[in-house]
């Protein structure tokens, strides 16, 4: 299944692939029976998770605090990369090093590109799946 | 009781990532958000062992680990980092705090219930003292260069016959990396494959590692799975190949390989290290010209002639060639014939029943069984086994039929 979603999204050049689901599949090899839908509860602890975190990128760029910075980009990595969201994770990777080089030049535009890569994370995740 | 886990990690996602992982393999998980919530927490709820964030934004995972290392109650636990830095100098800088080792995030499950498992162990050696002498296991490979001659249906019946007839550590290993399903030939999920064991360097792969790879097949027979995706597969060298088989080797009695139809490196370590290689044959042209090429590689490889036994698997009802045929072009005798057997060998794929433990009794089943005693060492052989396993009786009983005859 997880193959037919990444070739559905990878056939589309406009809207190049923002997750790899297969990291989801391999999180569903932890569902205990009887318990509730771990891979899904890992989904609603990263929608919950994002929006402020995006927010937190963005208000440290604008105050120019770059340990903020650093630190927001490096948690957002974290989780993106443990659901697949590999778009997300990559943004953010660049962001954690603007942030820890000190200077914040560059960081409105990456930022942008997260916000936009973040809202179709989040719309894909919302998506009905297996 | 339960072993007890602390997993300090500021975000929510990852700490609830790392408890679903190791409360899987067994273990009790509680959790801290902080540096500070961490400390408190790992002397007041005696954890046995502590998993730690470095990037925190109280007090960063560096310090924390510091700090367990003064207080005498929490000096000598074993400590993991968790943590998104990769390179070098973070990894020192880990190990200078205190750590016992150090994982990069994002994790493979698998992996980091491993490395838990080894912690665990290190941390309490007098627990394994009595760890029993190692073995020297034999090593059989099945292999033929052409494909869709039954290569893996000889492998898994012949890892199950061997642990049915001896009861000993029996292994499979499939290395059909890019395309292997032994493991569902066997009716197993492939949870834990090759794949979990592609990022970990050869160095730290020790047996306690592999126990949680191996996947275990209602016989007792244990299952080395291929890795589900083609690109993990890629990722295995040949060194860490051979590295593993070695283990496999000295602690188990039995090492069975299924092959795939190539001379790859990765391919070629096992036949090296294999004690004896089955290799098959089909009664068609293209299959004996394979086999020709494959004895020819074995003899520039150096492997003495018996090393290589030849199998003739009738794979279809046509008989494009005679047994004499093969043999004259060959110049070997085929040491063992599979008849054709549709119907069992079909059910025995589609259901993952391998016949030799689904259907002893049948001609297929029998054959097996045989094959899996000629192929066991020669001391097991020699010796009636105390008491006889039920698979040994009737191989026994059919040995004596055919003197009669």
């Amino acid at each position: 299944m997880a193959l037919e979603r990444t070739a559905v999204h990878a056939a589309s050049p406009a809207e190049p692939a923002v997750i790899d689901w297969a990291v989801l599949d391999n999180l569903r090899t932890l569902q205990e029976d009887g318990q509730a839908d771990f891979a899904q509860s890992m989904i609603d602890l990263y929608l919950e998770s994002t929006p402020p975190l995006v927010e937190a990128i963005r208000a440290a760029i604008e105050q120019s605090q770059a340990g903020a910075l650093q630190h927001s980009a490096h948690t957002l990595k974290g989780n993106s990369h443990s659901l697949g969201a590999f778009l997300v994770a990559d943004l953010c990777k660049r962001l954690e090093m603007i942030g820890r080089g000190g200077s914040l030049e560059g960081a409105s535009v990456l930022f942008e590109d997260l916000k936009r890569a973040a809202e179709r994370t989040v719309q894909e995740f919302l998506q009905p799946h297996l | 009781m339960a072993i007890k886990i602390l997993a300090v990690d500021d975000s929510p996602i990852i700490s609830k990532l790392v408890s679903g992982t190791l409360t899987q393999a067994g273990y009790e998980v509680i959790t801290a958000a902080s540096g500070t919530e961490g400390l408190k927490r790992a002397e007041a709820d005696h954890p046995d062992l502590i998993i730690l964030d470095v990037m925190m934004p109280d007090l960063d995972g560096y310090s924390v680990c510091q700090q367990l290392r003064k207080n005498r109650a929490t000096a000598r636990l074993p400590i993991m980092m968790l943590t998104g830095q990769d390179s070098l100098e973070e990894k020192v800088k880990g190990f200078d705090a205190g750590a016992d080792d150090y994982m990069i995030k994002p994790f493979q499950p698998a992996e980091l219930q491993a490395r838990v498992a080894v912690l665990l162990r290190r941390a309490a050696p007098q627990a394994q003292a009595s760890v029993a002498e190692p073995i020297h296991g034999k090593t059989v490979a099945v292999f033929s260069l052409r494909g869709g001659v039954g290569v893996s249906m000889v492998a898994g019946n012949l890892a199950v016959g061997l642990a049915q007839l001896w009861g000993l550590p029996t292994v499979l290993v499939d290395l059909s990396l890019t395309a292997g399903h032994a493991a569902l030939m066997l009716n197993l999920s492939p949870r834990t494959t090759w794949a979990d064991l592609a990022q970990m360097p050869v160095a730290e792969i020790e047996m306690e590692v592999l126990n949680q790879v191996l996947l275990t097949h209602v016989s007792g027979t244990r299952v080395l799975a291929a890795p589900r995706r083609v690109e993990q597969g890629e990722l295995l060298t040949a060194e860490k190949i051979a590295g593993v088989l070695k283990i496999l080797s000295r602690n188990f009695q039995y090492v069975v390989i299924d092959l795939p139809h190539d001379f790859r490196d990765t391919t070629l370590v096992a036949l090296d290290q294999a004690d004896e290689i089955m290799v098959l044959l089909a009664p068609e042209l293209a299959a004996v010209m394979n086999g020709s090429t494959t004895l020819e590689v074995f003899d520039a490889l150096g492997y003495s002639k018996d090393k290589a036994r030849l199998t003739l698997n009738y794979i279809s009802e046509r008989r494009d060639l005679a047994r004499a045929g093969i043999e004259e072009a060959l110049k070997r005798p085929i040491n063992v014939i599979i008849p054709y057997a549709p119907e069992p060998v079909a059910l025995a794929i589609n259901q993952g029943k391998p016949p030799v433990l689904d259907k002893p009794t049948s001609e297929i089943g029998a054959l097996f069984e045989d094959l899996a005693f000629f192929a066991s060492q020669e001391e097991h052989r020699n010796k009636r086994p105390e008491p006889p396993s039920p698979a040994w009786t009737r191989v026994a009983t059919r040995m004596q039929q055919r003197k009669k005859k």
